[in-house]
């Protein structure tokens, strides 16, 4: 147990935990009645509304790294960090039309990878799958054992033991529930994260002056308040378009456009964006205060819980690792539905064996994929390698490479499928080349940049007229 | 040039005033959509 930064007893961290796993699975199985078939299991039936829609989108896209990072950025790039962590609302807010014409052109459609085999063929399809796994699995790691890395230092759970009851409980309330338990769930785990963070801010607020704060860091740390820092600048930049990658190219986000009831997408994301964009600028704040409460930060991203705990005592405390426990698990859910979707419906039936199976069969392949995925993840964070997150940054030029295939096979009737295989190789290579020789930040945009180019000029020396009709005769030939 | 006290007092606030209306607006859609039994 790290002394240093517990802030909850143990005993009390076990009762909360087993308090909140008995709580997600019990609403997993009343609401996993909803979805006995395929489409029930994999897409809530297809008609969920605006409140769940938005809330899922908004707790999908606060992780762990909101609440932790996000003061972590504040305390070390002032209030560049603040703002430069709040773009990544800018995603959400461009998938909301995207949403729309994701959901116009496949209506019955399951998957961002089986956009890209009916739209550009094969061997796009196959790369983008490749690169759609190898990111959810990244990203599921990271947060299960971010997981267990939090439950040790805010309470001292050993870290095996908390990383295995957060990946055993989303396994469970997501196996039995589907996509309706982890929707479900979303809008509970984004309320009470974002009630718990204006809680502490007040807290925050009724203690120090904002203008003591400002004084305090132009006295002891001026370069916070730097209108042009260099580093916080280009992290904004790679950070935007990481962002951008993540959510365009991800079934978590595709599969909830198609989720929800038609109309619904587009008014969900814009919300969900307009609600998200605020929340790292108050966990920001956090980070700025910490300086004029004069709390020891001794690890800089636990010092937003340090500052609640500080203010509010156990209640903050409590409230902080509640917080926590439903932030990650807002997202470790969605990262096994939508990854265990992939891997049995693209994976399984697209890759290894094209002729599909009945939808039974389905439903029943993805509960077991989930379980699968439970366990490669926690097989992979045993080792508790905590470099994890850079190998997380390391897929940000896969994903970039993914943004500009996506966008104009939405939208440009003339995009080139051998363009947007090549766009995502190239893409990816020199970006990871970039991200290796020349430095973390380049990734992200060269390998946005070069796939960029490559699908612009398909479209322009060798375009290929696409007649979307083709998707939803597919499609319906399937159903 | 700094990020003066006048900004940082209005970002503050004015992301606090945000997160408290994302919420309450969150809630207001629960219960309308509950009525109206369109939840999913």
């Amino acid at each position: 147990m790290d002394s240093r930064t517990a802030i909850l007893a143990p005993n009390t961290a076990w009762v909360l935990l087993f308090g909140f796993a008995a709580l997600w699975v019990g609403l997993g199985f009343c609401w996993g009645r909803r979805g006995k078939s395929l489409d029930g299991f994999m897409l809530a039936n297809r008609n969920v509304g605006l409140a769940l829609g938005t809330a899922t989108a908004v707790a999908t896209w606060i992780t762990s790294n909101t609440t932790m990072l996000a003061p972590q950025l504040a305390l070390e790039m002032g209030v560049w960090g603040m703002l430069s962590y709040s773009t990544a609302a800018i995603g959400l807010l461009l998938f909301a039309p995207m949403a729309g014409r994701i959901r116009e052109l496949m209506p019955r459609g399951y998957t961002s990878a089986e956009f890209v085999r009916l739209r550009y063929g094969r061997p796009a399809y196959v790369v983008f799958l490749f690169i759609s796994l190898i990111y959810g699995l990244t990203w599921l790691v990271s947060m299960a054992m971010a997981g267990g890395l939090l439950l040790e230092a805010l309470a001292g759970i050993p870290y095996v033991w908390g990383m295995t009851v957060i990946v055993a409980v989303c396994v469970a309330y997501t196996v039995v529930g589907g996509l309706h338990a982890v929707i479900g769930t979303d809008f509970i785990q984004s309320v009470i994260v974002l009630i718990g963070v204006v809680v502490v801010s007040i807290a925050v607020l009724t203690r120090v002056d904002l203008s003591d704060i400002h004084a305090s860091l132009t006295a002891n740390r001026p370069a916070l308040l730097d209108v042009a820092f260099p580093a916080a600048l280009m992290g904004v930049f790679n950070g935007l378009l990481f962002g951008l990658g993540e959510i365009f190219h991800s079934n978590v986000w595709w599969s909830r456009a198609l989720a929800m009831r038609e109309g619904v997408g587009p008014k969900a994301y814009a919300l969900a964006g307009l609600i998200w964009l605020p929340v790292p600028i108050l966990a920001g704040f956090l980070g700025l205060a910490a300086g004029s409460l004069d709390i020891s930060v001794v690890r800089p991203d636990m010092v937003g819980p340090l500052v609640a705990a500080e203010l509010l005592g156990s209640a903050g405390a409590i409230l902080v690792f509640v917080v926590v426990f439903a932030s990650l698990a807002s997202s470790i859910d969605s990262l096994l539905a939508a990854t265990s979707d992939l891997l049995v419906h693209d994976l399984l039936h697209g890759v290894i064996r094209p002729a599909r199976r009945s939808p039974t069969g389905q439903r029943k392949q993805i509960a077991q994929a989930i379980v699968g995925l439970g366990v490669l993840t926690w097989l992979l964070c045993l080792p508790q390698i905590g470099t994890l997150a850079t190998v997380l940054f390391f897929a940000g030029p896969l994903v970039g490479s993914t943004v500009w295939p996506i966008v104009a096979g939405l939208y440009w009737r003339r995009a080139n499928p051998e363009a947007a295989f090549w766009g995502m190789i190239a893409g990816s290579v020199l970006g990871l080349g970039c991200y290796v020789f020349v430095g973390w930040y380049t990734g992200a945009l060269v390998g946005t940049a070069v796939s960029m180019v490559i699908v612009i000029l398909g479209a322009q020396l060798a375009p290929r007229p696409f007649n979307w009709d083709r998707i939803r005769l597919a499609e319906s030939s399937h159903a | 040039m700094s990020f003066s006290a006048d900004f940082l007092t209005i970002l503050v606030y004015f992301a606090l005033a945000a997160v408290a209306l994302g919420v309450t607006l969150l809630l207001a859609l629960l219960v309308r959509d509950f009525k109206a039994r369109r939840l999913w």
